[in-house]
């Protein structure tokens, strides 16, 4: 099943991460890795480099579909709500106002409408990134730390189905890699 | 890539910024024929009626010339908001609102046109509190006794309105005349510095803007039914401009694009952002309408309840409904979502589809001023025709120079512009 | 027609120097350039990511500043004077404020005006400008976001505390209860619970979410260090305390705790584009949904005045006339933080520019004119609109017994942001600092004015004036001592600049900047020689 160890310490290679120095390098190492076909890696950086998505062949995000649903829920739980409390439960005229009117309910509609779609936004960024997850191997090798400073990493994972020790590491270099490292599991 | 480097030559060959010798004379002529064609038929078809089919003209009519008029005068807005926030990304795309804003004498001509047309109407029918009035304060018969226009004689008298409104015109032409030689002066010296200038006036400009737009909205449209008031109307009536003026340029954008002119220049990204904006002031103008009409239905005070429970019954409860499901939930919905907001036809579609809904809420404003009256052919008629002739006008003006400033200091990062998300 | 061969280089964009001059004093420090050809930098001090996230990560790591003891005592006292204010209103009762009828509403609700008002700013450097793209906004949202919401906590105090009975307030929301009763949606009182309800909600996520990158640098630095112990002490400051207390210290594991705090918050952002490419997403789709929403809330807030019947109160432009005015306190409170924080850490004038500064008070002018603008359509629709009690309402307001709140707003709000046409104003710091002051004086006096409109009532018997009480000024002092606690707080431990978006602007982010040409990716070609 997976890649037989050819070499000691194999078994707990997570990956390889490979640094550059800026974002240009990197998306530049970035198209190279997807144009060989890899499917399970990553690039590290500061911050959201410009273009990262067409280097990295990203697929577009999922978050707008949460957001979607977010605000059509609100939105329904808005009209629900106080049609069934104001209109329905607990009818009361209040001011000569009428018990329904789409002017009156148009404030909660809208302000619920954006409490669920923005709280739909975050989780929504949660789920598709998978987090929150404290334990990660990436996390687990100080080098890699400085990702959150002022460098640049490509890494490629050991169960990338085209994973090969050697010919990852030499594709890192040819690629313009100022170092490549291991990451354990 | 770099697309200001490798596109740079292409951004800016002839065949990309210029449309050929004589393109669309045809069309403007034609355009312009029949919209003054319409228009004739529109003061006849007054004329030749009675006094109240009169009316129903002239407020057709003036329908247009609010409209004719708001396209121009929002586009100035919209240069001087791009000069003043030293906006970079628009740098290809300025020319065209400047081409819209070049407009103005034909609005000026259009509002010209409804004070001509009422003293020609009013002339012609017999006077009385029937007389085919735009402005009812106007008509002596009608405010004989009125204790309201007592209250607010000062404002509402001839020399005021028209002395206003010549000050209006003035400001507009003066300010819309600097901002297009600053370009085209450019176009021809390289002055970057021009640049600079155009921004100062947008500085001064830009307040004289907002309170000429709002006095303009009072004077020509609010004081049509002279007891009723809105704070917000100023305001209205500069969100409906920016929604028209935003829908008529990205229309022209669009269509040189599939003319094979601006590439480069009006790239996906480039129709991505000004459908952001479209969409953005289509909200504006949904937050404005609503609050005026909210704000005004909640408190059901008598004298200003008046003004909308007219506009509800009949026919124009129709419009009511239709106005802001057409101008608000329909672009809403459709402009939306990303990838739709990137493709050309829908967009193109959605600026003619804002354009008729723009028209139709102004005509939901004014038209219902004739009292007790249902739609009339002359309605088609008299709106159409003016616009026909802004259209005819538009399309000279934008087939007679550069489609692009050509020197702007900001071309090179309007060229490179992309969007992040 | 004659064709013209336009100019490659103005095409291009590149024919001048792209690097300001910065020995031109006219510049103050670079990034004041008129040239329209040329783009101020938005970072100054030639850095590079490396000592962006050192100095801002600085001013949490390095030892407490000396000031910032003093300033926290003073402010937590004031806190702990508004909080024995609250609990005194609780125990005796709405009677010790100043408020009778006629004006029932006083300050608690111009203070919940207000404080909202200032909330305002935040979300909207973070929201419009982000949605503008302009990226000088980088380097003061983080900022405003977490004044917005301090100022949203201080606000949601008031309407809390107005309620009398304060164990009741949570019949505010739709709770089902024993009385069978439901809250009344019909009531602009109401919306207010959902707009300002809503709007704490989006804007502490928005503040979060944007801060996740950065937490993640912060614990990757505290996780580096994690072993180093820290020792606090000797207390610094000349006090009559006995010398041993005076010489103590103790040592913790600050970068372990630290490590933890950062750790947890961060969410195990790990810098990955994957996540990058969502969380862009997601941010700009807050961005798009938090625009509406500021203008929703203030929107809101004035319907609790506009939707009545009341001369004064009852005018269409109140929403967006509420809105200009709360972006233009919320803009010059901004500026009154930000400026001493400008001077008071080392570094941060390199983000922090005097082209930021600018923009900003331009913005208070706009704005300031906005409202000047709605003062004068609410004076002439209330003399057109030719309704004796609306006229009188607003005679009464300029020239009645409150004519020296108005003028005082007309002053502050109007008058004083004009003095930003000039530049000198614009340039110069301490008088930018004295009119944001000013103006937030003028944004209080304008809901003053607003609500002592009550005393004016329809019946000349009916007639009242107020006047606060102590409890009523104090209360108000201490909210502004919360205010200054919660932002205290925040400086010391939260990064006050967001890092990895003032790293995104910075020009060595664009992997297309000619910077990068050396290492021939992608079709660009070279373009030496220029």
């Amino acid at each position: 099943m997976a890649s037989a160890p050819d070499q000691t310490g194999a078994a707990a290679l997570w990956g390889l991460a490979a640094e550059f120095s800026d974002p240009a390098a990197v998306s530049h190492a970035a198209e190279a890795v997807r144009d060989a076909g890899y499917t399970r890696w990553d690039v590290l950086a500061p911050f959201p480099i410009h273009g990262i998505d067409k280097a990295m062949g990203l697929k577009p995000s999922r978050v707008s579909f949460f957001v979607g649903f977010g605000a059509f829920l609100g939105l329904t739980s808005a009209i629900l709500m106080q049609g069934w409390m104001g209109g329905i439960d607990y009818k009361i005229i209040v001011g000569g106002k009428p018990l329904l009117a789409w002017e009156q309910s148009m404030p909660i509609m809208f302000e619920l409408s954006i409490l669920f779609g923005g709280i739909a936004a975050i989780l929504g960024m949660f789920l598709t990134n998978g987090l929150p997850m404290w334990y990660h191997p990436v996390l687990k090798t100080p080098a890699l730390s400085r990702a959150s400073d002022d460098k640049f990493f490509v890494v490629i994972e050991s169960a990338d189905p085209k994973f090969d020790r050697a010919g990852v590491e030499a594709m890192l270099r040819g690629a313009g890699a100022l170092n490549v490292e291991e990451v354990e599991r | 890539m770099s697309h200001s480097h490798a596109h740079a030559d292409l951004a800016l060959a002839p065949d990309n910024v210029y449309l050929s010798d004589n393109a669309g004379r045809s069309l403007w002529m034609g355009l312009g024929a029949v919209g003054l064609g319409l228009v004739a038929v529109t003061v006849l078809g007054g004329i030749t009626g009675d006094a109240k089919t009169a009316s129903i003209a002239l407020h057709a009519y003036h329908t247009a010339a609010m409209y004719v008029m708001g396209i121009p005068l929002g586009a100035m807005g919209v240069v001087m908001i791009l000069h003043q926030v030293n906006a970079g990304w628009s740098a290809t795309l300025r020319r065209q609102f400047e081409n819209v804003m070049r407009l103005m004498p034909v609005g000026i001509a259009a509002i010209i046109g409804s004070f001509v047309l009422q003293a020609v109407f009013v002339r012609v029918f017999p006077a009385g509190e029937k007389a085919p009035y735009l402005w009812n304060w106007m008509n002596p018969a009608y405010i004989d006794g009125d204790p309201l226009y007592a209250a607010k004689w000062p404002y509402l008298t001839l020399w005021r309105f028209y002395g206003c409104a010549l000050l209006y015109f003035a400001i507009w032409m003066g300010l819309s005349s600097a901002l297009w030689n600053y370009s085209t002066r450019q176009d021809a010296d390289g002055d970057r510095w021009h640049t600079a200038r155009a921004r100062k006036l947008s500085a001064v400009g830009l307040p004289l803007f907002a309170f000429t737009t709002a006095f303009a909205a009072f004077d020509w449209v609010m004081t049509l039914d002279f007891h009723w008031f809105s704070t917000m109307f100023g305001v209205w009536y500069f969100a409906g401009n920016m929604v028209g003026c935003l829908a008529t340029t990205l229309l022209v954008l669009v269509l040189l694009r599939s003319f094979g002119r601006l590439h480069v220049c009006f790239t996906d990204e480039h129709l991505h952002d000004m459908s952001k904006l479209l969409f953005g002031f289509t909200v504006f103008w949904a937050y404005i309408s609503f609050s005026q009409y909210f704000l005004i239905w909640y408190a059901m005070i008598p004298e200003e309840t008046l003004f909308f429970i007219v506009r509800r019954e009949g026919v124009w409860n129709y419009l009511a409904w239709g106005v802001p499901i057409g101008h608000f939930i329909v672009p809403f919905i459709l402009l939306l979502p990303r990838p739709w907001r990137r493709k050309r036809g829908v967009v193109g579609l959605m600026c003619v589809w804002l354009l008729a809904m723009h028209a139709l809420d102004y005509f939901w404003f004014i038209r219902p001023e004739v009292k007790g009256s249902g739609l009339h052919w002359l309605d088609a008629v008299g709106v159409v025709g003016p616009i026909l002739v802004l259209a005819g006008a538009l399309v000279r003006q934008v087939a007679s120079g550069p489609l692009v400033p050509l020197k702007d200091p900001r071309l090179g990062e309007a060229l490179g512009h992309t969007n992040t998300i | 027609m004659t064709v013209f061969q336009p100019d490659r280089e103005f095409a291009l964009g590149r024919a001048r120097p792209r690097t300001p001059d910065a020995h031109d004093p006219s510049t103050v420090d670079g990034t004041l350039i008129d040239d329209p050809g040329v783009r101020a930098p938005l970072v100054l001090g030639n850095r590079d990511f490396r000592s962006v996230t050192a100095t801002i990560c600085g001013w949490i790591e390095d030892k407490t500043p000396k000031w910032w003891f003093p300033a926290f005592f003073i402010a937590a006292n004031v806190a702990g004077l508004g909080t024995v204010m609250i609990l005194y209103l609780i125990i005796t009762g709405v009677g010790v404020w100043g408020l009778q009828i006629p004006v029932a509403w006083s300050w608690d609700i111009t203070n919940f005006v207000w404080w909202v008002g200032i909330g305002h700013a935040g979300t909207l450097i973070s929201a419009i400008l982000c949605l503008f793209k302009q990226k000088w906004r980088t380097s003061i949202n983080r900022f405003a976001e977490a004044m917005t919401i301090f100022a949203v906590i201080c606000a949601g105090t008031f309407p809390g505390i107005h309620v009398g009975r304060v164990w009741m307030a949570w019949m505010l929301f739709p709770i089902p209860n024993y009385n069978w009763i439901w809250p009344n949606f019909r009531s602009p009182l109401l919306w207010d619970v959902f707009a300002v309800g809503t709007y704490f909600t989006i804007s502490l996520l928005f503040w979060y979410m944007g801060m996740i990158p950065d937490l993640a640098t912060m614990r990757d630095r505290a996780t580096a260090r994690i072993d180093e112990k820290v020792t606090f002490g000797p207390l610094w400051a000349p006090h009559p305390l006995p010398g041993f207390i005076k010489r103590l210290t103790i040592t913790l594991p600050a970068n372990r705790i630290a490590a933890y705090f950062y750790g947890i918050l961060a969410m195990g952002w790990r810098m990955s584009s994957r996540h990058w490419w969502n969380y862009e997403k997601a941010y700009i789709l807050l961005a798009g949904m938090s625009t509406p929403l500021v203008l929703s809330v203030h929107s809101v807030v004035s319907f609790d005045f506009a939707v009545s019947i009341l001369p004064g109160w009852h005018t269409t432009i109140f929403p967006p006339y509420f809105v200009a005015g709360a972006i233009f306190s919320g803009f010059a409170m901004v500026l009154t933080l930000l400026i001493p924080a400008r001077a008071l850490y080392p570094g941060m004038k390199d983000f922090v520019t005097a082209r930021t500064i600018e923009n900003m008070c331009k913005i208070i002018t706009v704005t300031g004119s906005m409202v000047g603008f709605a003062y004068m359509m609410e004076f002439f629709i209330a003399w057109y609109g030719a309704n004796p009690n609306e006229k009188e309402a607003f005679l009464i307001r300029a020239f009645g017994p409150y004519w020296w709140a108005y003028w005082i707003m007309v002053t502050c709000n109007v008058v004083s942001p004009q003095v930003f046409w000039f530049k000198w104003a614009r340039t110069s710091i301490p008088f930018i600092f004295l009119i944001s002051i000013v103006v937030n004086i003028g944004m209080w006096f304008e809901r003053y004015v607003i609500l002592t409109t009550l005393s004016h009532d329809f019946l000349t018997s009916s007639w009242g004036y107020f006047s606060p009480t102590w409890v009523d000024i104090f209360t108000f002092v201490g909210s502004l001592g919360i205010f200054t606690t919660l932002f205290l707080l925040f400086m010391r431990f939260l990064p006050m600049l967001a890092i990895s978006e003032v790293k995104n602007v910075m020009p060595q982010a664009d992997p297309h900047h000619p910077m990068y040409h050396g290492h021939g990716h992608g079709n660009g070609h070279q373009n030496g020689g220029h």
